[in-house]
Formats: structure tokens, sequence, C-alpha cells
């Protein structure tokens, strides 16, 4: 049996305060390689705390959360930091582009965290650049770049390091229709060459596109479904 | 090959914000220029004077008035205490066997005139034998001699530049010239050839004339500032010393549970004092502008915990995507360490050109501290390391989650 690239078993995640608020309640989840979920649901339902535990940039209350095998609910930050270079790709809303940085610099920069000398890092997010199609924007920084092109950088930063999972977090939001099928339909592409993608969404387009939907509301999995997955762009 | 990766981070973001990183540079500039200069000028001096007392040869013992428990300030000898030391004092130790000159020493700043010519300068009152002592070579004429000292002649020997100031446009010579101080003329008898600095002063703009003439017509009174005792050699000196203490004990009159009213010192106990007195001076002026250093640094950490507050998202992506915490606290330490290095650098290089051209025109020695140049560098290191913790631990130490959310 293949190990599962996310394993979430009883996760809760309650923030402090003086009114402790509960944002997730035993949530238990478990992703296998290669495949594309779509995790949806209201804002305020727990799909970004969710999101930031999936991908270790916060840690559980309770509960474990095993990350290609790896038990990565009790890590320390440097740990986690470690995980996040080596198996997580994040593709955001806002794209999280460093401006002064060319799409090349952009690309190459989670390869300088995983100590990959300069020389193959640029050949690599040469590479990166090329599958989604930027091969001509090497050079340009993001203000240079369409919100299209802009997001294009950003999954091929995602997938220079070659992560086990993707996580992107409500990735066509800052864009339009047409450019956000495009981008739908690059994450298939990359879905079919064997990437797992988890992308948070509350847009029903996008969550088709994806084989299993999965819906949050106050805190907890409602409904954990597959479809056939729409195809994107056509 | 992953510092060259920081440092090329940092060199980036320092080149992105020109203006502001050369502000903040600046600072670190000023204060590191300031150390050097001071500390190049302070022992510049040092070694001048150092050179100067040298000069006066092996075997002399210096008297200066003044209880040496009470002198608090400083300057050349017998500057900066009462004058308890007399002409008649200096005549009483030439008794003592085994010396080869006492002179005695006063000197007053003077106005000296010719024709409408009037040029500020140092008289010195002295007796024949310093010309020997000092090594003065002269350029025309010839130096005051023993039956002129005795009988207080109303000669004069002026320094080179001194004479060259004073006979400007006047067509005349100096030698055998008249030259007016306080009313009083004496007649040029030498002029010196350039000598460059000495004890008092640069000799090159100095009158020397006989003590008595110099008592008797400038400055009334016994009063003197110094005696220069010159004895064979270095072993005389310790005996000398209590021979030279007992006249001037009984002639001051004395009781023996009192203390001297007088200081006599060797060449070296001079020298050290010197030193003592002339590194303080330059730790003083040091520490002065190791303030400036202070703030530069201080500069430093308000403009870092700026740069932190603005590139907060950058933090965030950075730690995203795997920067773990040492690799933020290493991208904003090498930043600020970058500035004041480079600030630090060329402070240096601007404070040894300003020494230096200092030094060459005031005629000072221009003295290379090595150490005052690694001791500026490794400080200014310090400072931005020191000053850059702070922020570079506060961006280090940022949630990603709240990094990435910060608008």
């Amino acid at each position: 049996m293949t190990e599962p690239v996310i394993a979430l078993e009883a996760i809760n995640k309650v923030y402090g305060g003086a009114v402790p608020y509960h944002a997730l309640r035993d949530v238990s989840l478990v992703v296998a390689p290669g495949e594309m979920v779509a995790i949806v649901g209201a804002s305020g339902t727990g799909k970004s705390t969710l999101m930031n535990v999936i991908g270790c940039l916060d840690r559980p209350t309770s509960g474990a959360y095993f990350l290609s095998g790896e038990r990565v609910s009790t890590l320390g930050d440097d740990e986690l930091a470690r995980a996040r270079n080596r198996q997580i790709g994040f593709v955001f809303q806002s794209f999280q582009l460093l401006a002064r940085y060319s799409a090349l610099k952009n690309v190459a920069l989670p390869l300088i965290y995983a100590g990959v000398g300069a020389k193959e890092g640029e050949a690599r997010a040469r590479a990166a650049l090329e599958r989604v199609g930027l091969g001509d924007r090497l050079h340009n920084r993001p203000n240079e770049l369409s919100g299209g092109q802009k997001q294009r950088v950003a999954i091929a930063r995602a997938v220079v390091n070659r992560p086990s999972l993707i996580l992107a977090d409500e990735p066509t939001g800052a864009l339009d229709t047409r450019t956000g099928e495009e981008i739908m339909a690059l994450f298939q592409d990359l879905n079919r060459q064997g990437v797992t993608m988890v992308i948070v969404t509350h847009e029903p387009d996008v969550a088709a596109c994806c084989g299993r939907q999965i819906r949050m509301q106050d805190g907890r999995v409602i409904e954990d479904v597959r479809l056939v997955p729409r195809q994107a762009g056509l | 090959m992953r510092f060259s990766k920081y440092f090329g981070m940092a060199f980036e973001a320092l080149v992105l914000n020109k203006v502001r990183s050369a502000l903040t540079m600046l600072g670190m500039i000023i204060g590191v220029f300031s150390v050097i200069v001071m500390i190049g000028m302070g022992q510049g001096s040092q070694a001048y004077i150092t050179e100067q007392v040298r000069g006066l040869g092996a075997g002399v013992l210096i008297v200066t008035p003044g209880n040496p428990k009470t002198q608090k300030s400083f300057g050349p000898p017998g500057t900066t205490t009462a004058m308890t030391l007399t002409l008649n004092d200096a005549r009483a130790l030439e008794s003592i066997p085994g010396i080869s000159y006492v002179s005695p020493n006063a000197f007053i700043q003077a106005v000296l005139k010719v024709d409408k010519n009037a040029v500020g300068g140092m008289v010195l009152g002295t007796s024949p034998s310093l010309a020997v002592a000092r090594g003065f070579k002269l350029r025309s004429g010839r130096f005051f001699n023993d039956q002129e000292a005795r009988t207080g002649a109303r000669v004069i020997v002026l320094g080179r530049k001194l004479a060259q100031d004073l006979f400007v446009n006047t067509l005349r010579e100096p030698l055998g010239d008249k030259v007016r101080i306080e009313g009083q003329r004496f007649r040029v008898i030498g002029v010196l050839e350039e000598q460059g600095g000495g004890l008092f002063g640069s000799t090159d703009e100095q009158a020397i004339m006989p003590t008595r003439t110099f008592q008797s017509l400038l400055k009334g009174g016994e009063r003197i500032n110094s005696i220069f005792i010159k004895s064979g050699s270095d072993e005389l000196l310790p005996v000398l010393q209590n021979q030279v203490s007992t006249i001037l004990r009984q002639r001051h009159a004395i009781r023996p549970d009192e203390d001297s009213d007088f200081k006599i010192q060797t060449q070296s106990e001079l020298l050290s004092t010197i030193g003592v007195v002339t590194s303080a001076f330059t730790i003083l002026l040091a520490g002065i502008a190791a303030i400036s250093l202070l703030v530069g640094g201080i500069g430093i950490m308000n403009i870092m915990l700026v740069s932190v507050t603005e590139r907060t998202r950058e933090i965030g992506i950075r730690k995203a995507l795997g920067a773990r915490h040492r690799d933020i606290l290493a991208q904003f330490l090498l930043e600020s360490a970058t500035i004041s290095l480079a600030g630090g650098t060329l402070g240096i290089l601007l404070g040894l050109l300003a020494t230096f051209s200092v030094a060459r025109l005031v005629q000072l020695p221009f003295v290379f501290s090595s150490l005052a140049v690694c001791g500026a560098f490794v400080f200014s290191a310090a400072v931005g390391v020191f000053f850059g913790a702070y922020p570079a631990n506060q961006a280090a130490r940022l949630d990603p989650v709240d990094a990435l959310r910060y608008e």
C-alpha cells in the first residue's frame, strides 16, 4: 500500500485568548498520492486554519499529522521549515512573489534554502518556468507580468523543489475567469504528471475541477465526495 | 557558498535602498573616521614629543617647578605649575662636579617686530650649551657665547621661519639687524637652519636669547620654567639627582618632612610621564569619538527595525518556502554588518587620509597605528552585529502565518 501524502488524525486547533476559539474540531483526513482535492466551505469554517496546518505553517493543538509518513505535528520550527521546503509547494491567492527579484530568482528561492548550488538552482528554476509556459519571461520582475503570469511564476516556484504536495490557497481568487481556467488547466496538467494537489477554494467552478471535494463547516469536515472532475479550460 | 548567497541577498537589499543605506553608512563613516583621526593625532603628537625629549640626548636631568603630587594638568615641562625655580637655582647647580652644563630655560609668547612687520612667536631664554645639546645648526651667523650669556647681551638668534616672516618685504638681511620685542631692541646674531619641532614648539618659529638677557629685559623676576642638567652619562644620574635635590631643597628652605616644590626627572621618566599624559589624552579623544560610533550603531538598529517591518511579507514568504530561524537571522545580520563594515572601511580610509594630511600640514609625524585600524574594523563589524542582532531576531521570530497576512 502506498503511503498517504497527508494523514490527519483527530486534529484540533484552538486559538487562545480571553474567549478560546475552536477553529478545527477532530478533523481526520487522508490524501493519497496523485489525488487532487478541493477543500471548500464558507469563510470562517476553518479552511485557512486547515490549510496552515497541512502546510506546516502552524501546529495543531492536538491530534497527529503525518506528512508523507513523517509525524510533523510535533516538530520544532526549524524542522517544520525543512518540511515546508522539501515536501510542500505553496500557491497563494496574492501570489506572494518578491517584487525586487526576477521570475527566475523568485522560482529559485526555495532551492537556496534547500542548499542547492547556484548553478543547478538556476537551471532547475529555468526548467520549472518553461514547464509553466514562461520560458520567455525569465528575467521579468513581477510588476512586469500579468496576474496569470505571476500565478504561473508562483506555481513554478511551488514545483521547483519537487514537493510531494502542492497546496494552493484560493489560487484563482485574484484572477479573471478566463485566466483562472488556464491556471486550473495547468494544475490538472501537473496532477496528471503525478503531483498531489490540495486546493482551498470557495468557488464551485474550481472545486469541480478536482476529483475529490471536502466541505468544511464550523471547523469540521461535513462532506467528503469523489466525482468525475470537470476538465478546465475547455 | 551559503554565506555568499546571504551576502548577495544583503547586498541587493542595500542597493535597493541606496539613499537610506548611504545615510546609515554615513553614521558609521563619521564615527570610525573620528576615532581614527583622534587616535592618529594623539599618537602623532606623542611620537613628536617623545622625539623631542630623546633629542636632549643621554644623561639629562630635567628640573621643573611644582610639586609632582599637586600637578594636575599637562603641557610642555614647566608651563603649567607655579614658578618656584629661579635663575640663581640654576647657577647654584653649576657647582656640582661632573656636570657638563646647566641650562636654565624660560619662555614667553611675545610679538616680535621689524619695521611694520609684527610676528607672534615664542621667545626662549636659555644657555649657550643648548645649541650643542639640541644640535642646532646655524644657517648664518652664530649662537650666543658664554660671555654674552653672563653679561646679558642684547643678542638674539632667530628660527628660520620667524626670520623669514619678520624680514619679508624689508629688503634687509636679518643678520646684524635689530628686532623689537616689547619695546626692547635685540641684535640678530644668528639664524637657525630649519629644524622642525622642538620640546617647546617648533624651533623655526622661536627666538632664542641668553637667560639673563631674557630675565632682565623681557620678564622680570628670576623665575624660570625649567632647568636642563647634562651629565657625562646615564650612570651618574641617580647620584646627580640626589645632589640636585639636596641643593634645591636647601635653597628653597624645605623642611625634611615637607614635599619638594620642584620635580626632577630623567629623560626616561619624562618620557613615561609624557606617555601617560598623551595616551590618556588619546584615549579621552578616542572615547569621545567612540560615542559617535555608538550613535552610528543606533542608526543602523533603527533602519534595520524599519526594514524588518517593511519586509514582513518577504520574511513570511521566505519562511513559507523553507527559510529557518537562522536563515532569516543571518540575512538581516549580514545586512547590518555589511552597512557597518562598509561604513567602517570607508571611515578608516578617510580617517587615515585626513590624519596624514593634517600631520603633513602641522609637521607632526604620521603614525600608522595598525592596532587602531584593526580595532576600528573589528569594532565596526561588532557594532553592525550587535545593533543588528535585535532587529534580525525580531525578523527571525516572526510567525509565518502572520507575516504572510501582513499588509
